[in-house]
């Protein structure tokens, strides 16, 4: 009798506290709709869109910062110039006409009219003043290395001549990149560069209204927007960075959405009416990048290319992508602009022992394979280090954390890892941008990295997919890359969750969104 | 090998006195059935774990990638994990590791902070007062985020883990024995001692140190189990052991991306953890009874 | 006492910090960054400078309330630790509490009917609480309550219905030691000459009980749930990655994989102050709860036995000082 007294007292305080401890925390008004309160039917039309992302962004600064969580995000909060949606079509959004003057000038007039979440006029200064900031800021000046800051100048309040510093036939897709979103002079002078990247003031859809360090980020819809509106007033972010934690969410209606779902969730999220699986191959490549500059070991193409041969893709797939994926057969992901199949390599274990053999290297050198916590590219790492360790090499794993690698890479420190790169907006520059970088080692032929820079520049569509087409090929059998797979990309979506149209850069539209 | 030392130390405790004494304490241990079963547990699990290369069906790194995340089976008694490993092999060479760095990080962090503890208790004043700061600075950092830092400047690895884990135990080994030597030092025999003209070397040694150390060694069993842990949650964020070896933390860490499918994989490897940790803690709970006779209850 | 921990506490980690490779700068820029981009916001961050001048500039702002700016968010360290201290202080409750709760409520059986099955069962339970390392309890509860049952949310912490997953998985296994703790200082108190007396003059087993050795046993059980409550300030480190909560635990793991060096000192230099506060005001507690020292302001009632039993305890975990 005693005992249950006592837990019937306990139990009671415990319920007290929590009830009136609601103050430490965010007004339960707005937390998002958890699971036991199911949407009832023909109740009140939903007016909210809770999106589970994975990665916290440490900025929404389009020019001072390197993560697609962040240019997805922003993407609802700025208007770009123009934009490129999920086939990589790009239209002309903030500007409303334009035009080359000649190769090098690029004439934009932009949308009367446009407002800035504060009320602010947009106009020709912030254009201006946001190219200028682009080709400064480090996290995006490589992105905007042909355009030319200081000449680029207003031609009147609403006319802009955009300077690049060579014919760059790829400038449209960098304007309609997560970096370009047109920032606001006025509000970057009067909060300072740190605050605005933490409430930045843009044109877009959406307004920042609060971010819960390390939780979520909410937006509201702008009612003042130029163009369609949402058909949903607030728009949160939660950052879940656990995987089953955001497959959990969405299964119990604790988010409409989730990113980056596991591939081994697709089956059970499919069999569930309450939810569907939104994927499609996406524009990231996972790949073993070699530094064959610095790492003696590593020189020997024939056993580079004997490595290559003893890895079976179509295993690492299925087993780490449960067949969600395809086995890379190009440098490039296959979504991206002037992709070419050179691949895949063959498996062929035994014709790598052999050629290790005629190689004469020393099988028991210590190669080091390393990476950073992620638990698919560790399972990647496993299943590379046992197929090479099959065919008599030593090698050894190395999980580092992101900072050390990061470093170790800057440095041309890193003998050999697991990494990925990621062809945003079909933009195939960026696979190449990693062979100019000298650090990660992989040619010492200055003559080919001439050759990726001059491709950019090439006006003619034809002669510029020509050359990017040789180079993947020429790339490929150096070996000093060898690219696994393009994964694709996941999204679990509640089945009331309609118009979510499936982005291949992990950066989907969610403006359009309903809710059925 | 755990085993084995606990013995000794119980002897040494004893060497002085009654030569019996060693007896009576095991006497008194064997009486208590749950610390009987602890001491029977951890010492299958060693066994298992030295031998791990005869017992276990698989290596720990035999991937099949046409058996990925079995469910356990006569075949595979735990199951497979993600890239088509033998749970059960992993769990037992990555006991070893496990369970190494448990007695190690256990030995560094007895060692110094006994060592620091003896000192600052025996000599007192401003020795003790400045030792007892460094004591009070290494409590105020949470152990976790103490081994998270350490392990984060040392970078990743068996040997690093196990200094981690070691350094941030120093304090709690540190204050026990500390405070057993105060209250040991006012006791009359040793006070007899210093009157009869004994070296201070020689009042440690005979005195101090066999009458502090069963409340040091009931800890130190406790601390084994709570190494392991400390160690499995570091490899849970990321540090510690490298792949493809196994380490009970790590495999659990692995697993638990699939948890809602495949709950085997996280299933086992917490099984293996609290088990090893359970008995430890069997083991220093009776342990504490059959030292200390005035606390049997 | 506080100003040399705090002085030890920032030396600890800045040393650490200096030794641990990786370089922010590096970090925030990526690997394709150019050296002269790198150089020139190390430049700017003040990574450059000697190791002592760092060291000196940062006591210095420290002195003057100014715990630098994070790297990552690039929002004033102080402002970030304040937005995620309420979390982790409303956690650190939630968990001392229901620790508190079951942990007393069963060591307080456990010792009056000592040697019975509740006691032997209570016992065995206690011993596995503290043996079950708490994020796979965490994973298991959820498996439980939110997949199967659907019953609880597992991520996030808005509201009530978030609190409770993780409050049992830590708060059980804080349990489990309070319940040791309560069990044997119960059992000393019990003991003694008083409750004898107490028993003898016919007072209810309850009484007995609540009246006369609770209060008694009380010191070293505070002593457990202040520790408990102490470290619970600085965050519940893989719980709170477990169930997605935005906690100072979890904040200093991001921060130190992110080199995020002022966050990771202001961070640690918080939790290091809250831990000698708490201990600072369970001292205190004790002067409300020591029957000794209750007894000279109650006056008449003034009871001579020396419960001195609270020394014996030293031999837990949980010597105080």
């Amino acid at each position: 009798m005693k005992k249950t007294r006592l837990l019937a007292l306990a139990m009671s305080a415990l319920m007290l506290l929590s009830a009136c401890g609601g103050g430490d925390g965010p007004a339960p008004s707005d937390k998002p709709t958890s699971g036991t309160e199911t949407q009832q039917p023909g109740g009140p039309a939903k007016d909210n869109l809770v999106v589970a992302v994975s990665t916290e962004p440490s900025s929404l600064d389009p020019q001072n910062v390197n993560m697609v969580t962040a240019f997805m995000i922003n993407k609802h909060v700025m208007d770009r110039l123009f934009v490129s949606d999920e086939s990589y079509n790009i239209t002309p959004s903030l500007a409303s006409e334009y035009e080359w003057v000649d190769d090098t000038t690029l004439r934009v007039k932009i949308r009367e009219g446009v407002k800035f979440s504060t009320g602010e006029d947009l106009t020709a200064d912030d254009v201006v003043y946001t190219i200028k900031r682009a080709c400064t800021k480090p996290q995006s000046a490589t992105t905007f290395e042909f355009f030319d800051g200081e000449n680029t100048a207003k031609v009147d309040e609403y006319t802009v001549d955009i300077k690049l510093k060579q014919a760059y036939p790829n400038a449209l897709t960098v304007l309609a990149s997560g970096r370009a979103g047109i920032v606001s002079e006025t509000s970057i002078n009067e909060m300072g560069e740190d605050a605005y990247g933490r409430a930045p003031v843009g044109s877009g859809k959406f307004v920042v209204t609060s971010w819960a360090s390390g939780d979520r980020i909410e937006l509201t819809r702008n009612d003042n927007y130029w163009g369609d509106k949402p058909a949903y007033k607030d728009l949160t972010f939660r950052i879940i960075t656990e995987t089953a934690s955001r497959t959990i969410e969405v299964e119990t209606g604790g988010a409409d959405i989730a990113f980056d779902i596991n591939a081994d969730d697709v089956v059970r999220l499919e069999e569930n009416p309450d939810v569907s699986v939104v994927k499609g191959p996406s524009a990231t490549m996972n790949h073993l990048v070699i530094n064959s500059v610095n790492f003696d070991t590593l020189k020997d193409p024939k056993v580079r290319q004997a490595m290559h041969m003893a890895l079976d893709m179509d295993a690492i797939v299925q087993v780490v992508f449960k067949g969600y994926g395809t086995v890379a057969s190009s440098l490039a992901p296959d979504s991206a602009t002037g992709f070419k199949a050179v691949g895949p390599t063959k498996y062929d274990p035994e014709g790598a022992k052999a050629l290790i053999a005629e190689s004469g290297f020393d099988t028991s050198t210590v190669i080091k394979l390393q990476l950073y916590k992620n638990q698919q590219i560790q399972a990647m790492a496993e299943m590379v280090a046992n197929m090479w360790n099959a065919i008599g090499l030593n090698v050894e794993i190395e999980i580092l954390d992101r900072a050390t690698l990061v470093t170790n890479n800057g440095n041309g420190q890193t003998p050999m890892c697991i990494t990925t790169v990621t062809a945003s907006d079909g933009n195939i520059e960026s696979v190449f941008r990693m062979w100019e970088t000298a650090s990660y080692g992989f040619t010492d032929d200055e003559e080919l990295v001439a050759r990726m820079k001059a491709a950019k520049g090439i006006t003619n569509e034809e002669e510029r997919m020509a050359a990017y087409a040789a180079l993947q090929e020429e790339c490929w059998n150096l070996n000093t890359v060898i690219p696994i797979a393009v994964a694709d990309n996941i999204f679990a979506v509640r089945s009331n969750v309609q118009n979510f149209v499936f982005h291949p850069d992990k950066t989907p539209d969610l403006s359009k969104v309903t809710f059925g | 090998m755990k085993v084995k030392e606990q013995k000794q130390t119980v002897a040494t405790v004893a060497a002085p006195k009654k030569k019996s004494q060693a007896q009576e304490v095991w006497h008194r241990f064997k009486k208590n059935h749950l610390a009987l079963l602890g001491l029977a547990l951890i010492i299958i699990m060693i066994l298992v774990v030295t031998f791990a290369d005869f017992i276990a069906p698989y290596g720990f790194d035999d991937q099949d990638y046409m058996s990925t995340m079995l469910p356990p089976s006569l075949e595979h008694l735990c199951g497979t994990d993600n890239v088509g490993r033998d749970i059960f092999s992993r769990l037992l060479f990555g006991g070893r590791v496990s369970l190494t760095i448990g007695i190690i990080s256990v030995g560094i962090g007895l060692i110094v902070g006994g060592a620091m503890g003896a000192i600052a208790g025996y000599y007192g004043g401003k020795l003790d007062n400045f030792l007892m700061r460094i004591i009070d600075i290494l409590m105020a950092i949470p152990s976790v985020i103490l081994a998270i830092s350490i392990c984060a400047a040392l970078g990743p690895g068996l040997v690093n883990t196990m200094i981690a884990v070691g350094i941030s135990s120093i304090p709690n080994y540190a204050r026990i024995l500390r405070s057993s030597i105060l209250s040991i030092k006012q006791q009359e025999y040793v006070e007899a001692a210093r009157a009869i003209g004994a070296s201070n070397n020689r009042i440690i040694g005979k005195h101090i140190v066999p009458n502090s150390l069963s409340g040091l060694i009931v800890q130190a069993s406790m601390g084994v189990g709570r190494a392991i842990i400390s160690a499995a949650s570091m490899s849970f964020i990321g540090l510690g052991i490298q792949p493809p070896n196994p380490e009970w933390g790590a495999m659990l860490s692995a697993g638990r991306t699939y948890f809602q499918n495949y709950p085997h994989m996280v299933l086992f490897p917490g099984i293996a953890i609290f088990l090893a940790v359970l008995s430890m803690n069997l083991i220093g709970d009776g342990l504490r009874d059959a030292l200390d006779p005035r606390l049997k209850r | 006492m506080l100003i040399p921990v705090i002085i030890g506490v920032t030396l600890i980690i800045f040393l650490m910090l200096a030794i641990t490779p990786g370089d922010p700068a590096r970090q925030i820029l990526g690997a394709e960054a150019t050296d002269a981009q790198v150089e020139e916001l190390r430049e700017e961050m003040g990574l450059n400078d000697p190791m002592p001048v760092r060291y000196l500039r940062y006591l210095w702002d420290m002195l003057h309330g100014d715990l630098g700016t994070s790297y990552t968010s690039k929002q004033p360290v102080t402002s970030e630790l304040l937005d995620r201290f309420p979390t982790t202080l409303l956690l650190a409750i939630l968990c001392t509490i229901v620790g508190a709760i079951i942990g007393i409520i069963m060591g307080i059986i456990s010792a009056v009917k000592q040697y019975t099955i509740f006691d032997n069962f209570a016992r065995v339970l206690a011993l596995a609480g503290i043996s079950v390392p708490s994020f796979w309890l965490g994973l298991m509860l959820i498996i439980l309550f939110s997949v199967k049952l659907k019953w609880l949310p597992s991520s996030g912490f808005y509201g009530p219905k978030y609190w409770i997953l993780p409050a049992i998985t830590v708060g059980l296994v804080q349990a489990a030691t309070v319940m040791r703790q309560t069990r044997s200082a119960m059992l000393d108190v019990v003991r003694q000459d008083y409750i004898r007396t107490a028993r003898a003059k016919g007072q209810s087993e309850f009484k007995v009980v609540m009246g006369h050795a609770l209060p008694n046993a009380l010191i070293p059980i505070i002593t457990v749930l202040g520790m408990q409550f102490g470290h619970g300030l600085g965050g519940a480190v893989i719980s709170e990655q477990i169930f997605s909560i935005p906690g100072i635990g979890k904040l200093m793991v991001d921060s130190i994989n992110a080199r995020d060096y002022p966050m990771v000192q202001g961070g640690v230099l918080m939790i290091a102050v809250s831990f000698t506060v708490v201990n600072l005001l369970v001292d205190i507690l004790y002067a409300f709860i020591d029957p000794r020292i209750k007894a000279l302001y109650v006056g008449k009632k003034a009871k001579k036995e020396e419960p001195e039993k609270t020394e014996e305890t030293g031999s837990e975990a949980v010597s105080k000082k």
